[in-house]
């Protein structure tokens, strides 16, 4: 990592990130632990589309919602840029808030419903004290139109907006403080597919107008593999797998990395896919198994695998494995 | 008669359910919602057919037609026919439906959680379908679930049948559903997004497991879904829908090889991996939305949204026309 990536400026570094949730188990109020994040040490680049894949309950939203600390960690580090993110008081993070912005999946519950367009696009602008009122105004106003809706939205409400229209809307709001990077949580996955490929298209373009940092969290792996300069793949609570795409599609080394990419359905009926499907659910992160999460359903399980848990090492430049093998 | 059907069988299998003309409307408050508009097509025995479409297409809406579970009111079947094994659907009571629903044809739905009932074990479940519609005892009952459990490849079957459908994972709730609809070993199955909700390793698996059991059964599969990827793994022949149309209709290969409706295209385009691979390539997105079936553009339902749109399409909407054998398609573009 030292030698490659030192010319790459380090946005977000997190060290050693964990996070456990207290939950209660059955209906007698039993405690448990679930354990959903366990040891993360990711860096993003500025300017790169990290995608962030991993089937559900990985722990790859709450990774999300750690990296902007909208949530905070158990134990572990979130640096931005200079900044330990999770030593700064509210007032100092506040006005690094702007920088660290988030579009949530679902356009109909992250809206508030009782706002107008203007409002929600515009909230951040008055929270932090931008512009006068008028300026906030325009400001909202033009947002609105390089995320493509139609200026008299203005003063609507989010109920009058079909959901791809909702999430142009998410991203306005994200956009309005002019953030380094946006997490997007599954930014497409409620969408119809003619709607998804908008919305895709529409985020490119921002990004490359707003030199813009993405954290793509999404559990569709063609929409990863195509937004994405390099993939994270998630197993519950544990990054399995880190490499460029081209990389980790062309050589993907970890077994359950390649069981994922041999699951997803090619639309081609005249290719068939080569099947390494696995066996078996993925496990409660509640009681996760000893030694390798993955063990119990990897077809090339070894003794010590049950044991121990794979350091995560970078076996080649830039592509990082957690596996024995 | 017996000798000549066998003889068939070994060239064309049995057409299984032939639609024709299925015409499904909503009278609200609004207006009527046309959700299936004159839609027609046939399955054929142990073979998958596919309704391809996006929201509000009237994808389940075709789904529920066929299973005579179309809420009255404010549904209803306005015209058409729905002929399985020579009979006419529509036409049967609703005695004679239920007899059909389960036996002959069942269901499977895209919430695993919501489609069981939360209280009661599975085991009882499966044997309750059992016991309403074979005339078999509780014990031959309970003995056959624990078949099915083991067909549809639920470790520990004998154990499972105690368990609540909470205490099981997502995939494993979507195979007691499929063994709930293979209980009384029907001719057809109606998946409607069947794994829509599910992790895509065990999205394979069910796909997996659908297919074998569509093999070594002969059932056929209606599968709906939006998914372009599920499509061309599982079926045979596709249908597209917009707006409560049919806007193509052809065998798996003519389709993703030679997709021709400009509809059809855009989604093909719209998906990753068909035509772009790389965000160096834009995705060929279709503009405007989906639309509402309560504002639907004259002429052709798709023009407001279709590159190629000219006059004729603002006036006058275009038949199914054949192009090519058993590659039909709605479009002026072809005649």
């Amino acid at each position: 990592m030292e030698t490659q990536n030192n010319q790459k400026e380090k946005l977000i570094v997190t060290r050693n990130l964990k996070k456990d949730y207290t939950t209660t188990v059955g209906g007698f109020g039993q405690k448990a632990v679930v354990h959903a994040l366990d040891r993360i040490d990711l860096e993003i680049y500025k300017g790169e589309t990290l995608g962030l894949v991993g089937e559900s309950g990985c722990g790859k939203s709450t990774l999300g919602r750690m990296i902007i600390r909208l949530e905070n960690p158990t134990e572990g580090e979130v640096h931005y840029r200079d900044k330990d993110l999770l030593s700064l008081s509210r007032k100092e993070l506040n006005p690094l808030r702007r920088n660290l912005q988030i579009i949530f999946q679902d356009p109909y519950s992250s809206l508030n419903a009782r706002h107008t367009i203007g409002q929600i696009i515009g909230e951040g602008l008055k929270i932090h004290h931008i512009g006068t009122h008028a300026e906030q105004t325009k400001n909202v106003k033009d947002l609105m139109k390089v995320v493509g809706l139609r200026e008299d939205a203005y003063e609507a409400y989010p109920h009058e907006f079909s959901g791809g229209q909702r999430q142009r809307i998410g991203i306005a709001r994200a956009l309005a403080l002019n953030p380094e990077l946006i997490v997007c949580d599954e930014p497409v996955s409620a969408l119809d597919v003619s709607i998804q490929a908008q919305v895709i298209n529409l985020l490119l373009e921002l990004q490359k107008e707003f030199q813009l940092t993405y954290l793509f969290i999404s559990h569709d792996l063609s929409v990863v593999k195509y937004i994405s300069d390099r993939i994270a793949v998630m197993y519950l609570g544990r990054l399995v797998e880190l490499a460029p795409k081209s990389e980790l599609y062309i050589n993907p080394t970890h077994p359950y990395t390649r069981a994922l990419l041999s699951a997803v359905p090619i639309p081609n009926p005249e290719k068939k896919r080569d099947r390494h499907s696995i066996s078996g659910d993925v496990p409660s992160p509640i009681s996760p198994p000893k030694g390798c999460h993955f063990h119990p359903r990897c077809p090339e399980a070894k003794p010590i695998c049950r044991e121990a848990v794979p350091e995560f090492k970078e076996f080649r430049p830039d592509h990082w494995v957690r596996c024995f093998r | 008669m017996s000798g000549s059907i066998s003889e068939r069988k070994i060239t064309m299998p049995e057409t299984l359910i032939q639609v024709r003309n299925l015409k499904t409307y909503f009278l609200t408050e609004r207006g009527v919602a046309k959700a299936v508009d004159d839609v027609s097509f046939d399955i054929r025995e142990g073979e998958t057919l596919a309704i391809v479409g996006e929201s509000g297409c009237g994808k389940s809406v075709t789904a529920l037609s066929i299973m005579g579970l179309i809420p009255n009111p404010p549904g209803e079947v306005v015209g058409g026919t729905i002929h399985f094994n020579g009979r006419d659907l529509l036409k049967l009571s609703e005695r004679e439906m239920r007899h059909i629903r389960g036996n002959n044809i069942s269901m499977i739905f895209q919430e695993p959680m919501t489609s069981l009932n939360p209280v009661f074990q599975i085991g009882d479940q499966i044997t309750e379908v059992l016991t309403l519609h074979q005339k078999i005892n509780k014990r031959e009952a309970r003995d056959r679930a624990i078949e099915l459990l083991k067909a549809v490849r639920i470790p520990a079957p004998e154990s499972r049948m105690a368990d609540y459908p909470h205490q099981m994972s997502g995939g494993m709730r979507q195979r007691v559903m499929i063994a709930m609809a293979l209980a009384c070993s029907p001719k057809m199955i109606i998946a409607d997004e069947p794994t829509t909700a599910l992790d895509v390793t065990i999205q394979a698996q069910i796909l997996e497991l659908m297919e074998q059991l569509s093999e070594t059964t002969g059932t056929a599969i209606l599968l709906i879904t939006h998914n372009l990827g599920v499509v061309a793994e599982t079926s045979h022949d596709v249908i597209v829908m917009y707006a409560g149309r049919v806007v193509e209709k052809a065998d798996a290969h003519s389709l993703y090889g030679d997709p021709r409706h400009p509809y059809t295209q855009g989604l093909m385009g719209s998906i990753p991996g068909i035509r772009a691979d790389d965000k160096s390539t834009k995705l060929e997105a279709i503009p405007g939305m989906v639309p509402s079936l309560f504002g639907l553009p004259k002429g052709c339902k798709f023009n407001d949204r279709c590159k190629f749109a000219f006059d004729r399409c603002l006036q006058e909407e275009p038949e199914l026309k054949v192009i090519n054998q058993g590659h039909e398609v709605r479009c002026w573009l072809f005649g």
